[in-house]
């Protein structure tokens, strides 16, 4: 049975303090069930009455490379630092593997879910939230534990062979660590719109052409891809932000448009943003005029970052023989290490039970 | 250039798609990004979507070693150089050569000590433009050593093409800051010619000889006692003017034997019998003194035709737990371990050449 009130509660919180930022939206209702269609191969054995698949929320984005709406069937768990185990997670895994199994052909949930025009693909969410910010446990030491120390035996792990997913269907996982990236880059860019250096909502994420893959849609704001979230990096686009001047009753620009890069990798090694200055050479962003502010949102950084950063600067300005002044605007690149942030909202530990 | 570049998402792809890159590897990278996939979903589908994420430094190179580009370590090869100059003109050469390198932007260290030994270490992408994008560019490392003997200089170096020829750039530049002291000096020119010799049997075909060079090298080396042969790679050249043994136009040039206790063996005695001699070989001996451990290593001639090239890698070491044990694995020895043995064997190797070459040219007068 579906409980009421607290998902529904979780669900309103994440949306909106935190999807929303990475232009999501709700599809349907919140915490219902639907009709199992694979009762052979999903209900358990001694189960009398109908099997269901519960459904706490469903996202929606666009992929703007597929040109297809992405359609998260979102299981939204929240735990407390050690109540959480193996079982646990292998367990929401495999029944969200089946529920999207069903989705995807299930007219009940297309009904309540699928309000989209055109193409869309249902992909299973798994977000895990841990409301004491215990960030010393890696959550994906569940799959891959470290070695114990001494003679131990290995703790048991999450066997991947055990989650039966459909051919063609995926999970996206997004853990505690995540969580705590994407709040971070939300608190910078309120704090950047604050300052008026970022536009409240002329902004959208940025997707380069590549070889294989074409931007197909021609909107003008892209969302924050799923698989952007947990990437190295992402990068956002925006306009400039415009102030309005009483005086003169004029508005103005107050700060000009451009690229912000959020950086979810430790930094290192120079290696790493010099690889990143010729990934965004490569998207033709970097290209002595764009205004590029490189900002680091994860809470694993390096203590040398900057100075490896400003070694990467140095190096790629020499190998490619800038000149003295693209030399100087790229040495003069930004990089900012937002404060991480913790804090969230529930402190329930929340729906592991079914 | 000096380093790598961002590589598209065909190419990441391409890479991806490769046989060398497992089905679990790919989970593993999805999982990596928090996503789990279908095991039934094709590998094409699965690196076709992977291609277009963003990636990094960490996963390019996580990528390239599972295309197995990782630089391995390298057999060693080495030559002896006598008529060198002074110490000081070597250092000018090293210096030199520094230079150059360094306007290619290649890194380079030397490093020279008091007994006389100068290091050159140096620091390349090595570059194979017909390899897919993940494997053309390595890093590499070389040391290419200078070592004083009682006689001339050993000069050591990894066995592969970009070292040769560093190898050929600063010998030339020894020999031209030679001459140029020389003439300076108002001495002959050919005095400042370096002479350079190479471990080789070039001049004696004779199989016997040849194999007799790398049977008495295993079981020669001081103070260590021959443990087995595992793989032994024997050649027969093709006999000049003829379409091969008979006139049938048959004629097998390599065969590779691996086992245990292969030298004993008596398919390696009938190779031996149609003509094959021993170009390459892996053996192992164990210390004669009170720890007894095991090393392995392997030795070869890179040309087995003309029996030149000569080149060799320790392969490591497996410790003495007492009473008779062993542990189960060998491991990569230290540095200073290396260069001993790369001393003992250089060492066995010529005094073999000496001698076989003495008793070859005794047999013919």
């Amino acid at each position: 049975m579906a409980e009421n009130g607290p998902i529904e509660e979780l669900a309103k919180i994440v949306s909106s303090k935190i999807f929303e930022r990475f232009k999501w939206k709700i599809s349907g209702p919140f915490d219902q069930d639907f009709a199992c269609i694979d009762e052979d191969n999903h209900k358990p054995i001694d189960k009398k009455q109908a099997h269901t698949h519960p459904v706490d929320v469903v996202f929606s984005y666009k992929d703007p490379y597929l040109n297809k709406t992405i359609l998260l069937n979102t299981d939204l768990k929240s735990y407390a630092k050690g109540s959480i185990n193996v079982d646990m997670i292998e367990g929401a895994l495999s029944s969200l593997g089946e529920t999207i199994s069903c989705a995807r052909y299930s007219s009940q949930w297309r009904e309540k879910y699928n309000i989209c025009a055109g193409d869309s693909e249902v992909r299973g969410l798994l977000f895990v939230y841990n409301h004491d910010n215990d960030f010393e446990h890696n959550f994906y030491n569940f799959f891959d534990p470290p070695p114990p120390k001494g003679r131990g035996k290995r703790p048991k792990s999450i066997k991947l062979d055990n989650i039966n997913i459909s051919e063609g269907q995926q999970l996206h996982i997004i853990e505690p660590k995540t969580i705590s990236y994407m709040l971070s880059i939300i608190a910078d860019m309120n704090e950047l719109v604050r300052d008026n250096q970022f536009p409240r909502e002329e902004y959208g994420f940025y997707y380069p052409q590549l070889v294989y893959h074409k931007v197909v849609v021609t909107d003008d704001y892209f969302p924050a891809t799923v698989e952007s979230l947990t990437a190295p990096f992402l990068i956002i686009k925006h306009d400039a932000v415009y102030s309005f001047n009483r005086e003169t009753q004029k508005e103005f620009e107050c700060y000009p448009p451009g690229y912000i890069v959020y950086y979810n990798r430790p930094g290192s090694s120079d290696m790493e943003f010099y690889y990143l200055l010729d990934l965004l050479s490569n998207y033709q962003i970097l290209n002595g005029k764009n205004n590029i502010r490189i900002r680091i949102a994860t809470s694993d950084r390096n203590d040398s970052i900057r100075s490896h950063f400003q070694r990467a600067l140095e190096k790629y300005a020499l190998d490619w023989n800038y000149d003295e002044s693209a030399k100087q605007k790229l040495l003069a690149m930004e990089l900012h290490l937002v404060p991480t942030v913790k804090e969230f909202y529930s402190s329930e530990a929340m729906s592991w039970e079914r | 250039m000096n380093d790598i570049y961002s590589v598209t998402d065909k190419v990441l792809c391409d890479a991806l798609n490769q046989s060398q890159v497992t089905q679990n590897e790919l989970r593993e990278l999805f999982l990596s990004r928090g996503i789990i996939i279908s095991k039934k979903t094709s590998k094409k589908v699965l690196s076709k979507n992977f291609s277009k994420f963003t990636h990094d430094y960490y996963d390019h190179q996580k990528i390239a070693s599972m295309l197995g580009s990782e630089p391995r370590r390298e057999r060693v090869t080495s030559k002896e150089i006598y008529n060198m100059p002074d110490k000081g003109t070597i250092l000018s050469a090293a210096e030199d050569f520094k230079q150059i390198l360094i306007e290619k932007k290649d890194l380079c260290h030397v490093i020279a000590d008091k007994s006389g030994v100068v290091k050159i270490y140096v620091t390349y992408m090595s570059t194979n433009f017909s390899k897919s994008d993940f494997k053309q560019v390595v890093k590499k490392q070389a040391l290419i050593e200078l070592e004083p003997q009682d006689e001339g200089y050993v000069i050591r170096r990894p066995d592969n093409e970009q070292t040769e020829s560093y190898e050929k750039q600063f010998l030339d530049l020894i020999e031209r800051l030679s001459t140029d002291k020389a003439i300076e000096e108002g001495s002959s020119i050919s005095d400042a010619q370096l002479d350079i010799k190479s471990v080789s049997l070039e001049n004696i075909d004779d199989p016997q000889y040849r194999t007799d060079f790398f049977t008495r090298l295993i079981t020669e080396m001081e103070g260590y006692e021959l443990d087995d042969v595992t793989d032994a790679y024997v050649y027969h050249p093709k006999p000049d003017g003829s379409d091969g043994d008979g006139s049938n136009g048959i004629h097998v040039d390599k065969a590779s034997l691996k086992g245990q206790g292969v030298l004993k063996s008596d398919e390696i005695n009938s190779l031996y019998d149609r003509g094959f001699y021993i170009c390459r070989i892996k053996w192992r001996v164990i210390d004669k003194s009170a720890d007894k451990n095991i090393y392995e290593f392997e030795a070869q001639f890179d040309d087995a035709d003309s029996f030149s090239g000569f080149s060799y890698i320790s392969r490591g070491e497996k410790k003495y737990k007492g009473d008779g044990k062993y542990n189960k694995t060998f491991y990569p020895l230290r540095d200073e371990k290396e260069l001993f043995f790369n001393r003992l064997i250089e060492k066995t190797a010529r005094s073999i050449i000496i001698d076989i070459t003495e008793m070859a040219q005794g047999g013919e007068s």
